[in-house]
């Protein structure tokens, strides 16, 4: 469907204010769906193993895009989508597609559960703040890194001048990080690498100056991320209209919110899945990015990992094949234990769950300046491969090990922020001895519980 | 006394009629308003806002709790006579302008509100003069700015700086909230806290007016 379809429907659509949208139609909605289609989570299942439950949830999803819409902030209207326009664009997305260029061109395709291919590694600090100072030396120390596709950093400042929503500037760092992030894949000798971007600004105009010679090319992928829960302004409509025009790979994204308007782990499910259609209906998007995520506890906790994965196979188990990528993000920071048993956790429950690739892996949350290292997409890319091949059973079982690991200090507000990009890498592009010998002793506890490394 | 409980119980199963009921019931058989409010109501909140903390219960639920609490005070008030509801102080909250992420400002601005506070949510992409604007006008002790980006971060000195120009700085709590902000930059601008969630804006919020006022 067109972007100006949309555009008519939102000016058309019926008024509600935002509040009562979120504070009433949402809920009200969530709840009587959970009811509806006995949606349940069990903590013991982070990684789940009743695909019924994943069937209903779809089920569910369509009829709460249906029944409530997507909800347009500027115009403060519904924006209604009807089931057959769902299930026609979900039929019309790819399964497959190329990202890339040249050597470094790449296939995305689905996986199926306990598929024995490693998930594509999109690797990055996926939208971290990064000094500029560092900036080129970050992403090349990922590009460096067996990943596929590099998802960019957010700049800081650019030529010492601060990075301001809405001015000049901000447009300029746009620009800035898609040179900036071509040079850094250059520097690694992949010059053909996807990027994934842009994430120095907000603004339409700002995201969409990052095409240019010499910056994002149409093989990159190029984001649009929705607001919560089940939104879209004007800005998205700009970003749709510009990146189909120019004919550009799409990436739609939301992260509900586990604990806010969608309520629990239940009710959030259903969201998360109802967000990437979503997505697919309103962009034409090749792939999104699904990365539900804990008012408290963020993204590596139990109920988290659990909606993260539903999702993906709520589509899976209704042979729906769309390409779905879930964030790895981390609370503890690089550097540290902890995070290793996170993004074990996150992406053995994903690989088992059949996503067709995993981003990142960031740590800190992508909170702190520079707190983010190629070393983690290493570690991603290790434990992605090894946990090729494991199904839902098993994976759940190691999954809740690794959760009993740091559940603690996650909840408790315990975990370390670790070191910083320039304290991880010490020596230019080489990630310290000490984190490499804090990954060398989690390998040894992985293999333990069930993983091969190869 | 079997009827506070029962109010307790109402507000956190957020059942309004139930509530609304309750509260009848108990004016009628001439139970103190004041207790009604302190020892029936508020008591219910708390638990909600405890397992709200805990991720036992979820925003949904807490907004419901909160309805229901509201309506029950609502009809309390006019009985009152002598002595007054516990206020914690005045609260202008928003999303700095440029940023239209707004949802985890509208949970700590909901969160505050069921804690005590009075809120006024000036929604998202505020511009610095109205933070300024609506605090002078709504007489806050607090003003709650909330940013995700890190672009938009960068609009947080400027309201700390128009208060200084204006030579208010002092009339006001300033905290920091939002995925960019951490403890380091709220110190760093010359912001009074900064909280990672609602549970710790909260709680930060209170301790700094109790500190402010101890002062005085």
């Amino acid at each position: 469907m067109n972007v100006m379809e949309f555009y008519d429907r939102a000016l058309a659509g019926k008024r509600v204010t935002e509040q009562e949208f979120d504070m009433k139609v949402l809920p009200a909605k969530l709840r009587q769906l959970v009811k509806k289609y006995e949606i349940t989570y069990n903590p013991d299942e982070p990684v789940p193993q009743d695909l019924d439950v994943a069937r209903r949830i779809f089920e569910a999803a369509v009829e709460l895009l249906v029944e409530v819409g997507v909800y347009c902030r500027d115009t403060q209207s519904i924006i209604t989508i009807g089931e057959e326009e769902i299930r026609t664009a979900l039929r019309d997305a790819p399964a497959r597609h190329i990202i890339g260029e040249g050597t470094e061109a790449v296939e995305c395709c689905c996986r199926g559960i306990g598929d024995k291919r490693r998930p594509v590694i999109l690797g990055g600090p996926g939208g971290a703040p990064l000094s500029e100072e560092n900036y080129i030396d970050i992403l090349t120390s990922y590009a460096r890194e067996s990943i596929d596709g590099l998802h960019t950093g957010a700049l800081q400042s650019l030529f010492d001048r601060k990075v301001r929503a809405n001015e000049p500037i901000e447009l300029m760092a746009c620009q800035y990080e898609a040179l900036w992030a071509r040079e850094a894949v250059r520097r690694a000798g992949k010059p053909g690498m996807s990027l994934l971007g842009i994430m120095s600004g907000a603004g339409s105009e700002a995201q969409d100056a990052g095409d240019f010679p010499g910056g994002l090319r149409t093989s990159d992928m190029h984001l649009i991320s929705f607001s919560n829960e089940l939104k879209a302004n004007w800005g998205d409509f700009k970003k749709i209209a510009h990146n189909q025009n120019r004919g550009n790979i799409i990436n739609a994204c939301c992260m509900p919110m586990l604990g806010g308007y969608c309520g629990g782990p239940e009710g959030t499910a259903i969201t998360a899945v109802a967000e990437v259609m979503q997505g697919f209906v309103m962009t034409r998007a090749v792939s999104f990015d699904m990365a539900a995520c804990s008012i408290r506890f963020g993204v590596s906790d139990r109920p988290v990992i659990w909606v993260n994965c539903i999702t993906q196979l709520a589509f899976i188990s209704t042979g729906v094949e769309v390409l779905i990528v879930p964030f790895i993000v981390g609370t503890a920071g690089p550097c540290t234990e902890m995070l290793c048993d996170e993004i074990a956790a996150m992406a053995v429950a994903q690989t088992a769950s059949g996503a067709f690739s995993l981003y990142g892996a960031m740590g800190s949350e992508g909170g702190s300046m520079d707190y983010t290292t190629g070393m983690e997409s290493r570690i991603l890319y290790e434990i992605g491969t090894a946990a090729a091949g494991i199904g839902l059973g098993e994976a759940n079982e190691i999954v809740k090990q690794l959760i009993g690991r740091y559940e603690k200090m996650l909840r408790g507000g315990e975990a370390p922020l670790g070191k910083s990009f320039t304290q991880c890498y010490e020596q230019g592009l080489t990630p310290s001895q000490e984190y490499l010998n804090i990954w060398k002793k989690k390998k040894k506890d992985l293999e333990k519980i069930g993983l091969k490394f190869s | 006394m079997a009827i506070l409980e029962e109010l307790t119980n109402s507000v956190i199963e957020g059942d309004k009629e139930a509530v609304t009921a309750a509260v009848n019931k108990a004016l009628a058989e001439k139970v103190d308003p004041m207790d009604i409010i302190q020892k029936g109501l508020t008591p219910g909140i708390s638990i909600v806002g405890d397992k709200f903390e805990k991720m036992e219960m979820y925003l949904p639920e807490m907004i419901m709790s909160a309805e229901a609490m509201k309506a029950g005070v609502e009809i309390t008030k006019p009985h009152i006579k002598g002595g007054s509801i516990k206020q914690e102080g005045v609260v202008v909250i928003g999303t700095v302008q440029g940023d239209v992420h707004d949802i985890g400002k509208n949970i700590v601005a909901f969160y505050l509100d069921v804690s005590g506070f009075t809120v006024y949510d000036l929604g998202s992409e505020v511009s610095i003069h109205t933070f300024v604007e609506k605090a002078e006008e709504k007489q806050a002790d607090i003003i709650g700015i909330s940013a995700l980006l890190s672009s938009t971060m960068t609009y947080m000195p400027d309201v700390i700086q128009e208060l200084k120009l204006m030579g208010i700085r002092d009339k006001y709590i300033v905290m920091l909230g939002g995925g960019a902000v951490t403890p380091e930059w709220a110190t760093k601008i010359g912001a009074d806290g900064s909280g990672a969630d609602f549970a710790e804006a909260s709680r930060m919020a209170k301790e700094l007016i109790r500190v402010r006022r101890e002062s005085k």
